[in-house]
């Protein structure tokens, strides 16, 4: 089990490691959202293996509020993003893509 | 949901008013409360039609209406079938990521059969689910969606998709389906 | 072998599977060339993966009084990704951030085009 429980906590640890690159590089405010989002979901992930591990229910809970809540912050994110022209988001062909939606 | 209106006897309208508490609610609300608490004692379930009845006082909204009769067996089925193209999809998923780089994706707009709201919902909560495709934009009043489908190499296989979508709603419509009196378009 | 290890197996598997999820996950948020192909890899992670973990850790605490509670995450969990996932395509359609070079067929803008933007999604 232990051996199971540290490869999982690598796999998660690199998940994180790749969304923190997504979430920092990611050109528009719309690509970090949906890193977070997933960083959510892995945040789930590793509280599950830790109860898993440990078999103390008191982290239960904070598994539950994370995935309840866990969507607002995209949620608001997406409200504002939806009419604002991201100036960021032209890293390759903003000008053609205005063009055509003219 | 469009507003539900009543006529008054001088002939103009009024919205109509729900009761804040409906019994629905109450139960739902009751099972997530013994649920967090993990125990059904006496005090427990009292406690939670108490916070219930308190929610559904505090924060009120109009009944939801099913429409609908349900198939025990075949709602079944519909979770079956969906829990397997969850699994399915998304080893597809996994394996586009891990072997592609360039992926070519669609914009399929899939008109739906039925004209309730509800099945509208279901359907497009449950295509969200299953990974590779996502509702862009819903349009209520004409009962379409619009998903964007991840790895579809040509016109083929976006036509393909819009089938397997009618597909999901003739399953949602066989496990659920509609009474006859709520047919006729209002 | 008895029953507890047999359980203990099936849980590790699951818990596996899960990280192994996220994982595919994380790197396809990463590799993928547009926001809403990374969309499509993100979803995964949030109900396979989630479905997974729960039930690795409910095998793992075999606790009656806890199968509720994860139920209730799963349950969370899928009806807000749905939300935020829609919310999200939605914004980057409207904002006109999807690469139109990467879609084969594309039956939205051509209608998107000839209404007027409403304002909130």
């Amino acid at each position: 089990m232990s051996v199971v429980l540290l490869l999982a906590t690598a796999m998660l640890v690199a998940a994180a490691i790749l969304l923190t690159i997504r979430a920092t590089i990611g050109p528009t405010i719309l690509d970090r959202s949906v890193a977070l989002d997933v960083l959510v979901a892995v945040t789930v992930c590793g509280i599950g293996l830790h109860v898993a591990s440990t078999g103390k229910t008191v982290a239960l809970p904070i598994v539950l509020v994370l995935a309840g809540f866990g969507f607002v912050g995209a949620a608001s994110v997406a409200r504002y993003a939806s009419r604002s022209d991201d100036l960021e988001a032209g890293r390759d062909g903003a000008e053609e893509m205005r063009g055509d939606r003219r | 949901m469009s507003p539900v209106t009543r006529t008054r006897r001088d002939g103009t309208s009024r919205p109509a008013r729900h009761r804040a508490v409906q019994l629905p609610a109450v139960v739902v609300l009751t099972l997530v409360w013994l649920a967090l608490w993990g125990s059904v004692a006496p005090l427990y379930v009292l406690g939670g039609v108490l916070v219930a009845v308190g929610t559904c006082l505090v924060f009120p909204l109009p009944p939801v209406d099913l429409a609908a009769r349900v198939r025990p067996l075949l709602l079944l089925a519909l979770l079956g079938r969906f829990l397997v193209d969850v699994v399915r999809a998304s080893v597809q998923v996994s394996r586009v990521v891990l072997t592609r780089g360039h992926v070519r994706n669609a914009v399929v707009a899939v008109d739906l059969e039925s004209s309730s709201d509800f099945v509208l919902t279901l359907v497009a909560a449950m295509l969200s689910l299953v990974p590779g495709s996502v509702v862009v934009e819903a349009r209520r009043s004409t009962h379409t969606l619009y998903l964007h489908v991840l790895d579809v190499p040509d016109a083929e296989a976006a036509e393909a998709f819009r089938r397997s979508a009618l597909e999901l709603e003739q399953r949602v419509l066989a496990a659920l389906p509609p009474r006859a009196s709520e047919e006729v378009p209002a | 072998m008895t029953w507890t290890v047999a359980l203990d197996v099936a849980a590790a598997a699951c818990l596996l599977t899960g990280a192994l999820l996220a994982l595919v996950a994380a790197i396809g948020v990463l590799r993928m060339p547009d926001l809403l192909s990374r969309m499509h890899a993100a979803t995964k992670p949030q109900v396979l993966g989630t479905v997974l973990v729960v039930l690795g850790v409910g095998l793992r605490l075999r606790d009656p009084s806890t199968v509720a509670l994860l139920a209730l995450v799963v349950v969370l969990q899928m009806t807000t990704s749905v939300v935020s996932s829609h919310l999200i395509g939605r914004a980057s359609f409207r904002a006109g951030q999807v690469r139109h070079d990467l879609l084969v067929v594309d039956e939205l803008s051509e209608v998107l085009d000839h209404e007027e933007p409403r304002g909130a999604p």
